[in-house]
């Protein structure tokens, strides 16, 4: 039995499932991936991330051959702006930011303007409103988060080209996944 | 899936009420009442489903130690195929006589009755409400448990046949016996007849024995199998094959009792998960004792894919802290008491968080209220 290859870093149980199922496609099978604690309740998701989040970017330095899959929702800011928060909230821990090459084990998935967009959008909803909030999906029943991501999967990995329009926050979401590498 | 449950005056639990999803863990300091919950629930799965006479699953010290009144009261909720179940029970104790008898006894089908049990008399009815027959009943049993499966009462035997889906157990794996002389479709509390129940539902779930097998060979290396030797007349013993990570190795068959405690309970708690009866109602008291902590977070997550698919419901008591910090943010339901003779609360979230804690070590430093 090997260690864990995946990481995982999220605001909530949804987010954590969606991951999870996207990357059974991917043979990333219950113990290929370690949870880490999701904060308590709902509302503060982010900021707890946010919060985690320098620590175990310094602890997935120390590994090889696994990755930290960081998922934090852009809510109604922008996705540089989150990008810019993990940075802060690196320095202000004395920690260095996620470099682009040394780093390519650490993956920053950000949802505009949380994961229900995305939901939204593989349920085949027409032109999407990435600063809309999908509240009718925020407990999405399982089969249908399966599907979702079987259909994220053929797109994003099998055909490499997502349906258009796409949510931006998807299409780059997909082109960091890409860092993702099968490795035994 | 059981989604209220209200209890008064029993154990711990005095005018307590508990709202249940469809995955929960349950927390809180020792003798909080969490086990409390269970032993209700299996009481009265056993007056049900079992027909236990009252004065076999209850006794006189099952009511509320710093309480005077006599009156037990049990209400459970439960949504079955978006049908609502709405089943109460009050039961009169006699502190002299150290005797009990039911007084009341009523289950509903969305907010309409489908029988009454009162003041010795039961009423029936038909599916379409109408009323049946009514006559005089024992009050030492349940009413609901003594009616046979019918062609118009089938509303009341889905209900009794959900009750009968709970699965309760506190596992304790060096107890679980090796060898089976018998089937048995019923586990007891600690799961020493584990081996018996896996030769029974072996027989209705055989479909679901590879999932099961390729579950165990991520759990525990090596794992090859599980089979049930002739060890005797009508005995039957578990042996679990290993193998070398060479494929040459010949397969090394051990008995359950000579695994480890952890490894017999990852065989039995990924058992309950596969092979269960469909749209089980699973109840576990404890689970992650014995479970490397590799192994907590994997089993977790199964129980959360499952409900919803072949578990209908999975309630878990935990005091670990994996479980902790991966269930109880969204998921949990904090049980306090302010001391030894005050009832119990329930919350679903703690009353107090400190920043930058996770919830396990919140708990450890007591820093929750």
């Amino acid at each position: 039995m090997s260690g864990v290859k995946i990481v995982l870093l999220c605001e909530d149980t949804q987010t954590e499932s969606f991951v999870r199922n996207f990357l059974k496609h991917r043979k990333f099978q219950g113990r290929d991936i370690n949870t880490c604690p999701l904060p308590e309740g709902s509302g503060a998701g982010e900021q707890w991330v946010r919060k985690q989040y320098p620590e175990e970017l310094k602890l997935i330095r120390r590994r090889e051959n696994a990755y930290l899959i960081v998922v934090i929702d852009a809510d109604t800011g922008t996705i540089d702006d989150r990008h810019r928060e993990l940075e802060i909230a690196c320095r202000e821990k004395d920690i260095s930011p996620r470099d682009h090459e040394r780093d390519s084990n650490v993956l920053h998935i950000i949802p505009r303007r949380n994961i229900e967009t995305w939901l939204a959008y593989l349920k085949n909803d027409e032109n999407v409103d990435e600063s809309k909030d999908y509240q009718s999906l925020r407990d999405c029943p399982k089969e249908d988060l399966k599907e979702y991501t079987k259909s994220l999967y053929d797109m994003c990995h099998v055909q490499q080209r997502l349906r258009e329009p796409a949510p931006a926050s998807l299409r780059e979401a997909c082109s960091e996944y890409r860092r993702l590498r099968r490795r035994n | 899936m059981l989604t209220r449950l209200y209890i008064d005056n029993f154990l711990c639990l005095v005018n307590f009420e508990l709202e249940l999803d469809e995955t929960n863990v349950l927390l809180g300091s020792n003798g909080c009442g969490k086990t409390s919950v269970l032993k209700a629930l299996s009481l009265l799965q056993q007056l049900i489903t079992h027909s236990a006479k009252i004065d076999e699953v209850m006794s006189i010290g099952d009511l509320t130690r710093w309480q005077s009144r006599n009156e037990q009261r049990f209400e459970l909720t439960l949504t079955i195929n978006e049908s609502i179940y709405h089943y109460t029970l009050v039961i009169e104790h006699n502190r002299d006589r150290r005797q009990m008898r039911i007084i009341k006894e009523l289950l509903t089908h969305n907010d309409q009755p489908i029988f009454n049990f009162r003041d010795g008399n039961a009423q029936l009815y038909h599916d379409d409400y109408s009323k049946g027959p009514e006559y005089p009943f024992n009050w030492s049993y349940s009413g609901v448990g003594a009616l046979n499966a019918r062609p118009d009462n089938q509303k009341l035997t889905e209900f009794k046949r959900a009750i009968s889906r709970f699965i309760i157990v506190s596992p304790c794996p060096p107890s679980f016996q090796a060898e089976a002389r018998s089937e048995d479709g019923f586990l007891n509390l600690h799961m020493e007849n584990f081996v018996s129940w896996y030769r029974h539902v072996l027989q209705e779930n055989m479909g679901a024995i590879r999932t099961l097998f390729e579950e165990l060979e991520e759990a525990m290396p090596g794992f090859d199998s599980i089979n049930l030797i002739e060890s005797g007349e009508n005995s039957r013993a578990m042996k679990i094959g290993f193998g070398g990570s060479d494929k040459n190795h010949k397969t090394v068959p051990f008995r359950l009792d000579e695994l480890s405690d952890g490894q017999r309970l990852l065989v039995a708690l990924y058992s309950l998960i596969h092979l269960a009866p469909s749209q089980t109602l699973l109840f576990l008291d404890e689970p992650d004792n014995y479970l490397a902590l590799r192994e907590i977070q994997p089993f977790l997550v199964k129980i959360g894919e499952q409900c919803g698919d072949t578990l209908a419901q999975a309630v878990i008591i935990s005091h670990h802290p994996v479980t902790i910090d991966y269930m109880a943010g969204a998921r949990g339901r904090w049980f306090y008491r302010d001391g030894g003779i005050s009832p119990v609360r329930v919350s679903p979230k703690l009353e107090r968080v400190t920043e930058g804690l996770t919830l396990s070590k919140i708990v450890a430093r007591g820093w929750e209220r």
